[in-house]
């Protein structure tokens, strides 16, 4: 060492504030000078060198878990692009399914339609109509459920005036009957969607064919709401000549009403009530 | 104090005192850096004769020490040479590298920091089996 200490000590304590600069400025790899001196000023260039070690460790330990993380994502990212793939397949074979059971459906009701046309008795013409109706109301589940978004719910207020539509067209109901519908806007699952579609079918197919007897005219008028969080009530009712008294509808020989019983407790699993004040009111209450 | 063989490292000077305390004393400007620790332990293990005892380094002219060696000392997972360990230092460098040693890497077995070297053999003479 050619300059005296002091006179050095300036100059050291310059390289100190650089070498803080560089650091500062991200340079983790700088390092100071220790002399042989071992003194104050080395202790902190010391100091700062450990301190610059350590820091250096930390950002590469940052920059692993980083690089880590980022790893994810993109493994996160693939797989999400499989997955949106994968469903996006299975939704154009669920539509293509549904699709395909409406047309077999429909294909069945143009056979029972020619099938009829050679029947001459009236009872076995009603009843392949009714048949006809009823594979109607599980065709139109289909068609509906291909042409949703969801392919998996069905919106009840559009299932129920498609269907109600078709009735009425069908048994020419619509000049001497109204039909009041209030229907709020509840989506349901194929499960109970068809049950329900059945059971509307049923009722409103009686109500046309045996409450308004000539050419009485009268309403029908369905209900389909809410009546707590997990229960709705479906209504249909007429202000026709009402079902007998003495008719028990859990124990008749009407397929029709058996269907309504069957369908409301068993498959529905829900509760059936009958009013007969004026008219006949049918009340099924069902969890969602 | 009588000295027993001593083994001159590339760093330090190693022996066993026949007060059974093992002396490590660093050269003027060592730098320790792995390779230096790993030399200096070995010394240590050999002049120790298999057996664990209290261990005195003198890191007064000590320059600097690596992030490497410090790691390479304080791993618990190493067959530890000594059962007490003292740091002897005076400068302010020493002090800072004893310090961060004992701060950052805080070895298992007991260590203690002095400036005297009296005191630091009364302690290491607890550690005498």
């Amino acid at each position: 060492m050619n300059l005296k200490k002091t006179e050095t000590d300036d100059s050291r304590l310059q390289a100190i504030i650089e070498l803080c600069v560089k650091l500062i400025q991200g340079d983790l790899k700088a390092r100071g000078t220790v002399s042989e001196y071992g003194d104050k000023v080395d202790a902190v260039a010391t100091a700062i060198n450990i301190f610059a070690e350590e820091m250096e460790v930390y950002r590469k330990r940052l920059q692993d878990v980083s690089d880590s993380s980022l790893n994810i994502m993109e493994d996160l990212d693939m797989e999400r692009s499989r997955l949106d793939s994968v469903l996006k397949d299975r939704e154009v074979l669920l539509r293509e399914v549904h699709h395909r059971v409406k047309n077999n459906l429909q294909v069945l009701i143009s056979l029972l339609r020619l099938q009829a046309r050679v029947v001459k008795d009236e009872h076995s013409l009603a009843i392949l109509k009714d048949v006809q109706g009823r594979i109607g109301v599980m065709s139109l589940i289909h068609e509906k459920l291909y042409r949703s978004e969801s392919l998996a719910r069905i919106g009840f207020r559009d299932y129920i005036k498609d269907l109600t539509d078709g009735l009425f067209k069908a048994y020419g109901a619509g000049n001497r009957i109204s039909l009041k519908t209030d229907v709020v806007a509840i989506e349901s699952s194929i499960d109970k969607a068809i049950p329900v579609g059945l059971i509307i079918n049923e009722l409103i197919t009686n109500s046309i064919k045996y409450a308004f007897p000539g050419d009485r005219a009268g309403a029908i008028r369905i209900t389909i709401q809410p009546v707590s969080e997990n229960e709705i009530e479906l209504i249909v009712a007429d202000n026709g000549i009402g079902i007998p008294m003495e008719m028990d509808i859990r124990n008749t020989g009407s397929l029709g009403m058996q269907l309504v019983t069957a369908l409301a407790e068993d498959q529905l699993r829900g509760s059936l009530e009958i009013n007969r004040d004026s008219g006949t009111e049918f009340r099924i209450k069902f969890n969602k | 104090m009588a000295v027993n063989d001593v083994i001159e490292t590339k760093n330090a000077r190693i022996w066993l005192g026949d007060d059974g305390i093992v002396r490590n004393v660093q050269k003027p400007g060592a730098e320790e850096t792995l390779d230096t620790a790993k030399e200096g332990i070995a010394a240590i293990h050999k002049v120790s004769k298999g057996k664990k005892r209290p261990l005195l380094v003198d890191l007064k002219a000590q320059k600097s020490m690596s992030r490497e060696a410090r790691e390479f000392y304080s791993d618990d997972t190493r067959d530890n040479e000594a059962n007490a360990v003292v740091l002897l230092v005076d400068s302010p460098v020493s002090r800072i590298i004893g310090s961060v040693f004992l701060g950052i890497n805080k070895p298992k077995l007991p260590i203690k920091l002095f400036t005297s070297e009296g005191d630091a053999i009364a302690w290491l003479k607890g550690f005498l089996k």
